[in-house]
């Protein structure tokens, strides 16, 4: 067998995150799972970085336009007053809109987490992306209570907190935006060896 | 008053902080007071930026931390001569300053820059006192350490002051533009959302 690898994810703490004062204890939930802080800075994305960030090809948009078709649909919401068409394409376009000035709306904290299944990890910690229905016990599920409703009502992004990259490729590429190499650190955490290492038979 | 509002201070999380995996707990300590994150960056520090952290070409401040040593030795009744080798301040002070470079470059540090009212006072006073075994409950450094200079000086190291908070008015100035330059990019311009009722 392979030896396990580790992996990277990007986590960014929105705007919202830090003008409650959440970013402590927002770290500390990824911290105590035992994910490694090797990275971290504060900065106010501009609209190109956050366009980058999202990048989304055309099934991305169409995909996110679905999705919210199809939650119009069961809430009897109509979207062509809402968005002015029914293209999914379209509307996936006014929802990455929305990404890119949600992350651009203030200064925020990005930081890179290391790990075992980091991505997979930090995403369980975060919890799903509509903070209404994410559980208890993760960032979202415990921190906020957005839903897509209010985002439409007052015609504004939904507000999650965080950004948690979601797959390796994306975690590569998003790392690489927001980081240059020499902002990426190493170091040995003092509980890695009794949380994963070997059994070592204490002497008596 | 816009000083005492908007103060400044400069928070340095050491590498044993981080690989005990501290850094989320100190920067809530500080967030649920009210003070505002408003610059960080993680590096690992050259010999050199130490240097310029300390005022090492003060030769009164280096005999300081040198008298400091022979105080702490005569307290703890051990021989600082037999011990270091010396019992001159200025050996003794330019020892300490060995030891704290030693300390910051055990791994990456953060840096941040916290800002709002009394923000030098209000930081050090919830980093409690330099010496973790005497810092209050409560404190950062007394409620996560139990180090001191009896332990510090059997183990010829200088203490594990996890945290460094800056002093002084003058030092925080001083220590700002050496760690983020002359024009440093600070994002002070947002509201904390719990200044809508702490300042009102």
């Amino acid at each position: 067998m392979d030896a396990p690898k580790k992996e990277r994810t990007l986590i960014v703490i929105k705007d919202d995150g830090v003008a409650r004062g959440l970013v402590g204890e927002i770290i500390q939930r990824y911290e105590k799972a035992g994910l490694k802080l090797v990275a971290i800075k504060m900065l106010h994305p501009s609209k190109e970085m956050a366009d980058a960030h999202y990048q989304a090809t055309d099934e991305d948009l169409e995909r996110m336009g679905n999705n919210t078709l199809r939650d119009a649909t069961e809430k009897g919401v109509d979207v062509k007053i809402k968005f002015g068409t029914d293209d999914a394409k379209e509307i996936g376009k006014f929802i990455k809109k929305w990404l890119i000035d949600y992350l651009n709306e203030g200064p925020v904290v990005a930081f890179v987490l290391e790990g075992y299944n980091a991505i997979k990890i930090g995403r369980k910690i975060t919890g799903v992306t509509l903070p209404s229905e994410a559980a208890p016990g993760t960032i979202r599920g415990d921190l906020t209570h957005d839903n897509p409703e209010l985002a439409n009502y007052y015609d504004r992004p939904m507000r999650n907190l965080v950004h948690a990259s979601g797959k390796p490729h994306e975690a590569e590429f998003e790392i690489d935006l927001w980081f240059t190499k020499d902002e990426l650190f190493s170091y040995t955490r003092v509980d890695e060896a009794a949380m994963f290492g070997p059994i070592v038979p204490i002497k008596q | 008053m816009h000083d005492v509002l908007k103060q400044r201070t400069l928070v340095v999380i050491k590498p044993d902080a981080l690989m005990r995996a501290l850094t989320g707990k100190i920067i809530q300590k500080i967030e649920d007071v009210g003070l505002k994150l408003i610059a960080v960056k993680m590096l690992k520090a050259t010999t050199e930026q130490i240097m310029g952290h300390y005022p090492v070409t003060d030769e009164i401040w280096v005999r300081g931390l040198g008298e400091k040593t022979i105080k702490t030795f005569s307290d703890l009744g051990l021989n600082v001569k037999e011990k270091l080798g010396s019992d001159d301040t200025l050996v003794l002070g330019k020892q300490v300053v060995q030891k704290l470079a030693k300390h910051w470059q055990e791994g990456p540090v953060i840096i941040m820059i916290w800002e709002g009212p009394h923000a030098i006072e209000v930081v050090r006073k919830l980093r409690g006192v330099t010496t973790p075994l005497q810092a209050e409950p409560g404190s950062l450094l007394g409620d996560l350490s139990f180090d001191s200079q009896l332990i510090a000086s059997h183990q010829g190291r200088a203490m594990k002051t996890f945290v460094h908070a800056t002093g002084s008015q003058d030092e925080s100035e001083r220590e700002i533009k050496h760690w983020f330059g002359d024009m440093p990019e600070l994002f002070d311009y947002y509201n904390r959302t719990d200044h809508f009722a702490m300042l009102a």
